[in-house]
């Protein structure tokens, strides 16, 4: 992959991070370009989660260079606070705010953020929430919600924001089964949209659907890249192949 | 209904007089209750006094109301001027109504709340103190209920902002503003209220630079609120330790700026939180003011010692004290009563809800 520097909205450079003296991400080197859909998987404790967390810089890293959007992370207070408008994010705990209804969960940031006004930023919210298909829980409570409504409405609040990239981290783990796919829907009709993503999961089947490619993470390196038809049939790293095995072992 | 009657009266039964020594301490316990009871009753209410002029009309083992009646002016107004004191009515008119909305289901509140830094204590100058228009009235001269409810209403609302502050600064990443709000903190809870209250009525004065002149109801409201503040901080700690760091993670990840985050995400939560701890230090914080009395000022408890000075009601000072308690209790009652149902509106959930735009 030759790089054009202004080709890529996401750069990461030789990336290092240590949590203490835990050392989570190790040389990472990772180019994402506009509209591509990228799954990161990997056993648990290698580096997933906080790989996505650098790009908006709720983790911050100690080595190497972040470039997202021809902003550089980790340089200026201010980039990380523009970077993070265009960076939607979704958690694994959906972590709706409890004391706002989900209409203002999600017109909070438009408002005070993005300084539209309230009457704009409540039609885009309506238009997310039929979006999303939880309309008629606008004037609710998280709390009165289930994971995966919950869910599909911290996913409607990023969109509000209008971000460039969105970014998913481990969205349907916390969820019961049942609840997963109405999750995964929203999702693909974000990825069939073109939207840039980059998604830590262990859905396989949503990998291949979506994905342009796929990212094998372990121990704090990215051990391999691939297309998705690729990965699952003829993975190179014997980690990968491994860690392929074990997820099929249990579906 | 029948049925849970009696077993009640089992369970009553089973756990008061389950075995002999449970058996007389209960009896013995109903007696005391009993004794107590009836004799604060017969003082109070069977054998009290309630009329009179003096404090001859007082009989033994009754308590002579007549003397509260006779001093309530002193008790509610303290030595303000009599022809003056439709203005303490007035003033405590206007704050009542100006905490109406807040009990009210408005949005905004937050701007009242701010409006109350500006209207309380230009209420408080234009009104009770006097001088634009109005006679002035010297400090010196105000007292009883209404100064109790002036120290605790712009004590109270004075230490908030110091409180959120010192709170905030306690948790920056900053070392030098931690440090000093550490220091804040602590300094003021470990100094007794007494010893602040002495500090800003006798110790300040001297420093303060010649001509210069605080009076004195500002230097211990400040000071009251100082000291309050330092508990109000360390409630809110607590309440900031509440919320999950993912809430923070969340703000963060919208794009919001420290203030943004604190004040629409965080704050909100926090004080949810900490409703009814607040309302406890505040009722605290309503009952130290008692301690002005060391100072030289009377509020309402201070006014037992002058009422019963009198040479017509020589010796009332019991009937003062239960009184004054009497008002205290009231007056924490309410605080209590009302933190409760701001609690529980707090934590209260729409009931359903399938409303469409």
């Amino acid at each position: 992959m030759s790089a054009v520097p202004t080709e890529f909205i996401i750069e990461m450079r030789g990336v290092n991070k240590w949590f203490d003296d835990f050392h989570v991400l190790k040389d990472i080197t990772l180019n994402v370009a506009e509209r591509e859909r990228i799954v990161v998987c990997g056993p648990s404790g290698s580096g997933k989660s906080t790989l996505i967390r650098c790009l908006n810089d709720i983790e911050g890293h100690q080595e190497g260079r972040i470039t997202v959007l021809n902003h550089e992370l980790g340089a200026d207070g201010r980039n990380t606070l523009a970077i993070r408008q265009e960076v939607g994010m979704v958690f694994q705990s959906f972590n709706l705010f409890p004391h706002l209804t989900i209409l203002d969960n999600l017109t909070l940031a438009p408002i005070w953020v993005r300084k539209v006004s309230r009457k704009e930023a409540e039609e885009r919210a309506w238009t997310y929430l039929e979006r999303v298909n939880i309309a008629e829980h606008a004037y609710k409570y998280p709390s009165q919600l289930s994971g995966g409504q919950q869910q599909r409405a911290a996913i409607a609040r990023s969109l509000c924001m209008q971000p460039r990239i969105m970014l998913f981290d481990e969205p349907t783990s916390a969820l019961d089964p049942e609840m997963v796919n109405e999750v995964l829907d929203v999702m693909v009709t974000l990825a069939e949209g073109g939207m840039t993503m980059l998604v830590v999961t262990h859905e396989m089947g949503f990998a291949r659907r979506v994905a342009d490619h796929v990212i094998f993470m372990d121990q704090g390196r990215i051990v391999e890249r691939q297309v998705p038809e690729k990965f699952f049939s003829t993975p190179e790293d014997a980690r990968t192949k491994q860690f392929l095995k074990q997820i099929h072992a249990i579906s | 209904m029948k049925p849970r009657l009696i077993r009640g009266i089992a369970v009553l039964k089973e756990n008061l007089f389950g075995s002999i020594p449970n058996a007389v301490f209960t009896l013995l316990l109903v007696w005391g209750l009993a004794v107590v009871t009836i004799g604060f009753l017969d003082w109070a209410v069977f054998n009290a006094v309630w009329r009179g002029e003096s404090r001859d009309v007082a009989v033994i083992g009754g308590a002579t109301w007549a003397y509260i009646a006779a001093k309530i002016r002193f008790y509610l107004y303290g030595f303000y001027p009599p022809d003056q004191i439709w203005r303490i009515n007035l003033y405590c008119l206007l704050i009542l109504a100006s905490l109406a909305p807040l009990v009210l289901r408005i949005k905004a509140k937050i701007w009242i709340f701010m409006s109350y830094f500006l209207v309380w204590p230009l209420l408080t100058v234009v009104l009770v103190s006097g001088g634009i228009g109005l006679t002035e009235v010297s400090s010196k001269d105000w007292g009883g209920l209404s100064l109790t409810l002036i120290l605790s209403l712009l004590g109270l609302l004075c230490s908030f902002p110091l409180g959120v502050l010192a709170a905030l600064g306690r948790r920056s990443r900053l070392p030098v503003i931690r440090g000093l709000s550490t220091a804040y903190i602590e300094f003021f809870r470990g100094i007794p209220l007494i010893t602040i209250l002495f500090m800003s009525s006798v110790v300040v004065p001297f420093f303060l630079p010649a001509g210069v002149t605080i009076d004195k109801i500002v230097r211990v409201v400040v000071g009251m609120s100082l000291f309050q503040s330092a508990y109000l901080a360390e409630v809110l700690r607590g309440g900031f330790q509440s919320v999950p760091k993912s809430q923070f993670e969340a703000a963060d990840s919208l794009g919001m700026s420290y203030f943004q985050k604190t004040a629409l995400v965080i704050m909100p939560q926090v004080l949810k939180a900490t409703i009814s701890n607040i309302g406890g230090i505040s009722i605290s914080f309503i009952k130290d003011t008692t301690l002005v009395l060391i100072i030289g000022m009377f509020d309402l408890l201070g006014m037992v010692g002058p009422t019963s000075a009198d040479t017509d009601w020589l010796g009332m000072e019991p009937e003062g004290y239960v009184f004054a308690g009497l008002v205290y209790w009231a007056i924490c009652f309410a605080v209590s009563k009302t933190t409760a149902v701001i609690e529980r509106r707090a934590h209260a959930l729409p009931v359903a809800t399938a409303r469409q735009r």
